[in-house]
């Protein structure tokens, strides 16, 4: 069995086919997050009427994967990632325990010769760590782990209009991974340590969207700085008011630093050896390009850094959400059906 | 005596089993379409996506949502293209479908979908372009709700469900799907009024839609629900004024008793979607049927479903007749011809349909023999048909004479055809057959078995003529596992969704750290003592003053903290 799986700093997503023809990509999906309750009676009657999946740590209960939204008001704590800091976190042995079960609870039985799945690996610190803690989750549950880029995924998996020659850009919750590829085949590639938990962060911090605790204690409230965001009326190019005009100067910094590693990727000793002056699509998927306007500003940012002279055109995937996990499945499947060409 | 008595038990029987007794099945679609409709329809037909899309005026590109059974924790979404295989997944009653286009054809007002406790039906709302607020819809609606109350909703903008919970105060936008508690009622009065105002003047497509004044909340819905609702509009004339909760169309959908339009219309098997009342192509008969039907007078009633009764046993009586004699025409069949039947399943659907059988089977028959056939036919010369009958049992020997294989070959290019690609496509093949989807499946099982076929044809190249039987299968499966790839590359493939399964209850070694990064302020442990000024020199500042210099402060701070956000993002850069 062919399997893929995603993980992401918020949401991690897994997909799979059933071995007869015509079958259905199936694809699960769950927030890697979790939130800390009170271990009272109180709240496991609570959980208990609803039906809530919790886990039982010391001191505390923790709820995990989309519940965690459900149960969020029993403590009023923003949700923790799993990957806290982009990364599979050291210090927070539960965070590590969860990460084992919703592994186990994202992926199918294996069965078949051809156990495979391809993940991704999150963040940008200690990602040799990271990679060897998911692999191992993964063999776990019998299948054989194929690490991958999320921007190379994204190439396989909307990259077919432009022969699979281009730029992929994913811009994920904590980091931003750019690839320049040729033909399905990465010429360079990098990965900047920002993504769109800083924006958010940053803008909470200005504007002091905060949320307190029961104890009195002030959080950052990043679910509402993404509501807010994610409105269809905001527009990072055209912003009408001190908060919008906030979100789009962080937006640019960013997209600033993209446009620089993207001038520095297409000046690469390969990519003028193998693509000379070819002028390239630029593919964009992630949760970080969902703004409006996101391909307005990163054409701008080209414009200022002198490469859009060699940029074709700028778009954003039709679903973003789930480009980066149905490449995963494809180049888990042409591992197995072209060993050679994956490994190239 | 006898035979008028089983007339009358199956007409009996026949009334007891029509739509009137409850069965029916409901689908939605919203989004990106011409007509956002709530289509019912009679029995348990194979309604398949791509036939609620083409019914609805939705375009060849783009990701459909499907909420199945109108729940918020079911749904998953489907990629649309012209290169999918099939006509995408089964549709089951009470689903409902948002489609988003590739192509912005997102319709000049938005529209969502919102489904009340209190209500069975799926509503579309149509938005004004900017400004959409759920209090605002709510009270265009007439809907009473707590203010501070949260509402679930499945937001589709993206292509992909989300579900999540809004307020009042919080924007709606095109394609949501709003799922309100028991405790949100809708209005029927508001409602039926509302519907009064669509039927007043049913000439004009633009007076359909009703503009409602919110007030203060300032969100200008712009009308109207669901198409079933407005086909059970009454004229203005025919409805009383003021219309009354008992008497209002809204419930006379609901009431299972009251006869309607749309239940004459399924009593007479029509699986047609239900027609729009502001449609100019509308009957003036139908107008006044629709009047008659809803006036909510018993007696009217009490004639229509003798009415229905009689047209109906005339209908059974018809087929039985035409059964007899089909009978006695295969009774007198020499035995060499009745030895060579066609199929079980071809010759129920030829007595069923038999004008297009014969359209379909003409043309066949001009690429054979047609003089042969009708020689051979010795029942042609049989009095007392139609003028199909002669071409029905041309169809039947046609089916004689060719081989099953033959047979399926030769229709199966017809039955496939859409009809947006071919216009003839309609003729030949009805509304309510190929709406049902029944066509559909056997067409693509066909069309498969044709396509496995080629597959193992042409798979077979010179190279490996001489291998073995296993080295022929592996290479089958080895193309059909690239087909399936490139379907996958191409984004062909359907996409269904689902929800991860998790432990109930487990327990976990060690302490969670928390959202560390995202804490602010720890809580203060005690309070400081109150700083009050006891000397009467005390200097106060001004409140102008005060006033500058807060401002003055903030923003100094909100600069200076933007300023080191950007210096971390270029210092780490640098480094």
């Amino acid at each position: 069995m062919i399997t893929a799986i995603d993980f992401g700093c918020y949401t991690i997503r897994s997909a799979w086919r059933d071995a007869f023809p015509d079958a259905p990509v199936r694809m699960r999906s769950a927030q890697s997050e979790y939130v800390i309750l009170p271990d009272i009676n109180r709240s496991r009657q609570l959980l208990n009427a609803h039906g809530i999946p919790r886990a039982e740590c010391d001191d505390s209960i923790v709820v995990y994967g989309d519940h965690a939204e459900r149960a969020r008001w029993l403590s009023r704590i923003p949700p923790a990632s799993l990957f806290n800091g982009g990364m599979v976190p050291a210090d927070d042995p539960p965070a590590r325990q969860i990460l084992d079960l919703m592994t186990a609870a994202m992926l199918p039985e294996p069965h078949g010769a051809d156990n495979l799945c391809a993940f991704t690996v999150p963040g940008s610190e200690r990602r040799p760590e990271s990679q060897e803690f998911l692999a191992r989750l993964i063999h776990m549950r019998g299948f054989e782990p194929l690490p991958m880029a999320a921007s190379d995924a994204a190439m396989l998996a909307e990259g077919r209009e432009s022969m699979f020659t281009g730029i992929a850009l994913v811009m994920g919750s904590e980091t931003t991974e750019i690839s320049l590829c040729r033909l399905g085949i990465t010429l360079s590639s990098t990965r900047l340590p920002v993504g769109a938990d800083w924006v958010d962060i940053e803008l909470a911090r200005r504007f002091k969207v905060q949320t307190w605790d029961k104890a009195g204690e002030a959080w950052l409230d990043l679910d509402a700085v993404r509501e807010w965001k994610h409105d269809t009326d905001r527009h990072i190019c055209n912003p009408v008011n001190e908060k919008e005009r906030a979100l789009a100067q962080l937006t640019s910094a960013v997209l600033d630093r993209v446009a620089q590693s993207v001038r520095k990727i297409i000046s690469s000793s390969a990519a003028v050896q193998l693509l000379s002056d070819e002028r390239l699509n630029v593919v964009c998927c992630g949760g970080g390009t969902q703004s409006a306007g996101f391909t307005s500003a990163l054409t701008e940012r080209f414009v200022d850094h002198d490469i859009a002279g060699r940029i074709q055109s700028v778009r954003t995937v039709d679903n973003p959400s789930h480009a980066v996990v149905r490449g995963l499945l494809i180049a888990a499947e042409l591992k197995r059906v072209c060993p050679a060409a994956a490994a190239a | 005596m006898l035979r008028l008595t089983c007339l009358v038990a199956i007409g009996t029987v026949t009334f007891a089993s029509s739509p009137l007794s409850g069965q029916t099945m409901s689908f939605t679609i919203a989004g990106d379409v011409e007509r956002a409709v709530t289509w019912e329809l009679d029995g348990n037909p194979m309604v398949l996506l791509r036939d609620l899309l083409d019914h609805a005026g939705a375009g060849d590109q783009g990701n459909a949502v499907i909420l199945h059974s109108s729940s918020p924790e079911q749904f998953f979404s489907e990629v649309v293209s012209p290169l999918m295989r099939g006509r995408g997944s089964r549709l089951s009653s009470g689903d409902i479908v948002i489609f988003h286009g590739r192509d912005n054809s997102q319709p000049a007002s938005g529209n969502v979908v919102i489904i009340a406790g209190s209500d069975s039906v799926p509503r579309i709302v149509n938005l004004s372009p900017t400004g959409n607020t759920l209090g605002g819809l709510l009270t265009a609606i007439g809907a009473i709700y707590a203010p501070t109350a949260r509402m679930q909703i499945v937001r589709t903008n993206y292509g992909s469900p989300s579900p999540m919970w809004l307020s009042a105060g919080d924007a709606i936008v095109h394609g949501d799907v709003l799922f309100f508690p028991p405790s949100v009622s809708l209005n029927p009065v508001r409602i039926s009024r509302l519907f009064q105002t669509i039927a007043a003047d049913p000439d004009s497509v633009d007076h359909v839609v009703k503009h409602v004044s919110t007030g203060a909340s300032a969100v200008s819905i712009s009308e109207i629900v669901s198409e079933s609702d407005r086909l059970m509009t009454p004229d203005a004339d025919a409805m009383p004024t003021p219309v009354s909760p008992a008497t209002s169309p809204y419930k006379s959908l609901v009431a299972p008793v009251v006869i309607s339009p749309v239940a004459a219309e399924q009593i007479t098997a029509a699986l047609q979607p239900l027609p729009d009342p502001a449609d100019p192509a509308r009957t003036p008969t139908e107008e006044s049927l629709a009047g008659r039907a809803t006036a909510v007078s018993p007696l009217w009633n009490g004639v229509f479903v003798l009415g229905l009764l009689g047209a109906t046993t005339l209908i059974v009586t018809g087929w039985i007749k035409t059964r007899a004699e089909q009978k006695t025409t295969a009774a007198a069949r020499p035995a060499a011809v009745s030895a060579q039947k066609p199929s079980p399943v071809s010759v129920p659907k030829n007595i069923r349909k038999p004008q297009r059988t014969a359209a379909v089977v003409d043309n066949d028959i001009g690429e054979t023999k047609p003089r042969d056939v009708a020689l051979t036919n010795p029942s042609s010369d049989l009095g007392g048909r139609s003028e199909t009958e002669p071409a029905e049992s041309v169809a039947d020997d046609t089916l004689n004479t060719i081989s099953a294989s033959a047979a399926s070959r030769d229709s199966a290019p017809i039955r496939n055809r859409s009809p947006r690609s071919d216009p003839t496509g309609g003729e030949l093949i009805d509304q309510p057959e190929w709406f049902s989807g029944e066509w559909i499946a056997a067409g693509s099982a066909e069309r498969q078995q044709a396509l496995v076929t080629e597959t193992d044809s042409q798979s077979v190249t010179p190279g490996n003529v001489s291998g073995t039987a296993t080295d022929g299968s592996k290479t089958v499966a080895d193309s059909s596992h690239r087909n399936q790839l490139d379907d996958l590359i191409r984004n062909r493939l359907p996409v269904r969704l689902e929800k991860a399964q998790l432990p109930l209850r487990v327990t976990l070694f060690g302490r969670p750290a928390g959202p560390k990064r995202l804490r602010v302020d720890p809580a203060h442990t005690e309070l400081a003592a109150p700083h009050s000024m006891t000397g009467s020199r005390a200097q106060r500042e001004t409140p102008e003053a005060v006033c500058t210099s807060a401002v003055r402060e903030r923003m100094t701070s909100e600069t200076g903290s933007l300023d080191r956000a950007l210096n971390s993002l270029n210092g780490q850069s640098n480094s």
